[in-house]
């Protein structure tokens, strides 16, 4: 992979847990092209799925979409949720397990709308060029 | 945390049940229906549901003989645990024998062997292109044969430890320095003050102190790739007990 800014890998499963492996197998891949420690590569895995996972039950099963971008420092997955919400993040999310385990495995993660609707965003640090 | 003891009755067949088979026999006996329950548990999975049952009853005569009444935790919490393990570790072996071909299954273990020496070589662990280039294979193949590894290494949370003889649950209650991942997340996952003592060790490792998957790995004498299964694992364990959807896995028994 060369070049500071190539295209995002996007991908998009139903809001099922039986698909979150699909998730966790393209973040492997494309982790994988960067220069990323497989510890690090397999952190970001679990970071994506525990994002997944709390969409998929904060909306109650709604569709998923996945975007890995690559910029020179890290790989950001963002996870977006199908769905109008009220409140984004729900109440208790700070206090939540969700949180816990996703500000210990990404460098970042950051919970924010896109557009309308319910988003994820992690970023983990690639190795220095 | 103390459970409520078993019954004297009980207690008392174990007392004899070195000396006298006939306690032996009766322990069996009182108890093989847990072993049959949790059989049909693991049935529709390929596998008969005769043979299920008759590794539950070996898991079942295990726990028998290894139980320690002494240990403050009842017998069919601590027999549950034993039989749950050699169910997980039949299927599994079944399924890494029929479904990962064997040049990824060894690609797959020359890949566990190489990660801690080049981890100690470059002073972080490897990147895929780096194992690659060792174990002279394209990096596709090599994190195809690491997704296959991570399912093997599933089951082998209910594996012995590093002593062979002492399995996870004989681990428990022992100096836990894992304490205080309980007590800070006691409202965030309260099920964590449940899990055994190895995999509250690799949370309070890997969120407390920080420590990478492949200094964990050193820590607790396994390979990096199952630190992150048993990550994945606990949880999902843990997401699961607060409600959140996790992957359809089987859960040990509580």
């Amino acid at each position: 992979m060369t070049g500071s800014s190539p295209a995002p890998v996007v991908v998009s499963i139903p809001g099922d847990a039986a698909y979150l492996h699909i998730l966790r197998a393209v973040t492997g891949a494309v982790a994988a092209r960067l220069r990323m420690p497989v510890d690090s590569i397999e952190d970001l895995r679990l970071a994506v799925h525990e994002a997944a996972s709390y969409l998929i039950s904060a909306t109650d099963g709604a569709a998923l979409t996945l975007e890995l971008r690559a910029t020179a420092q890290d790989l950001r997955a963002v996870v977006t949720a199908e769905a109008v919400v009220g409140v984004w993040p729900p109440e208790g999310f700070e206090g939540s397990l969700a949180r816990t385990v996703m500000a210990g495995l990404a460098d970042s993660s950051m919970v924010r709308l896109q557009g309308n609707a319910p988003a994820i965003e992690l970023r983990k640090r690639t190795l220095d060029p | 945390m103390t459970e409520p003891l078993d019954d004297p009755e009980v207690l008392g067949l174990f007392d004899r049940r070195a000396e006298d088979p006939r306690a032996r026999d009766e322990l069996v006996e009182r108890f093989a229906s847990l072993a049959e329950y949790l059989a049909r548990r693991f049935a529709g999975r390929g596998e008969p549901l005769d043979d299920l049952t008759q590794v539950a009853n070996l898991g079942l005569l295990s726990a028998i003989d290894r139980f320690d009444p002494a240990r403050e935790v009842r017998f069919t919490t601590f027999a549950a645990a034993t039989i749950v393990g050699e169910l997980k570790r039949h299927l599994r072996d079944k399924a890494w024998a029929v479904r990962v071909p064997r040049r990824l299954q060894e690609l797959g273990l020359q890949i566990g062997r190489v990660i801690p020496a080049m981890t100690q070589e470059l002073g972080r662990a490897p990147t895929v292109d780096e194992i690659a280039a060792r174990v002279d294979a394209p990096p596709d193949e090599v994190l195809e044969a690491m997704d296959a590894m991570h399912a093997y290494a599933a089951g082998s949370l209910d594996a012995p430890t590093r002593d062979e003889e002492v399995t996870r649950i004989d681990t428990m209650g022992d100096e836990d320095p894992s304490l205080e991942l309980v007590e800070a997340w006691s409202t965030v996952a309260p099920a964590v003050a449940d899990l055994p003592e190895r995999e509250r060790r690799v949370l309070y490792l890997r969120f407390f102190r920080g420590l990478t998957q492949s200094e964990i790995a050193e820590d607790i004498g396994v390979s990096q790739m199952h630190v992150s299964r048993i990550l994945s694992q606990t949880l999902d364990r843990l997401r699961s007990a607060v409600g959140v959807e996790g992957p359809p896995d089987e859960e040990a028994e509580d």
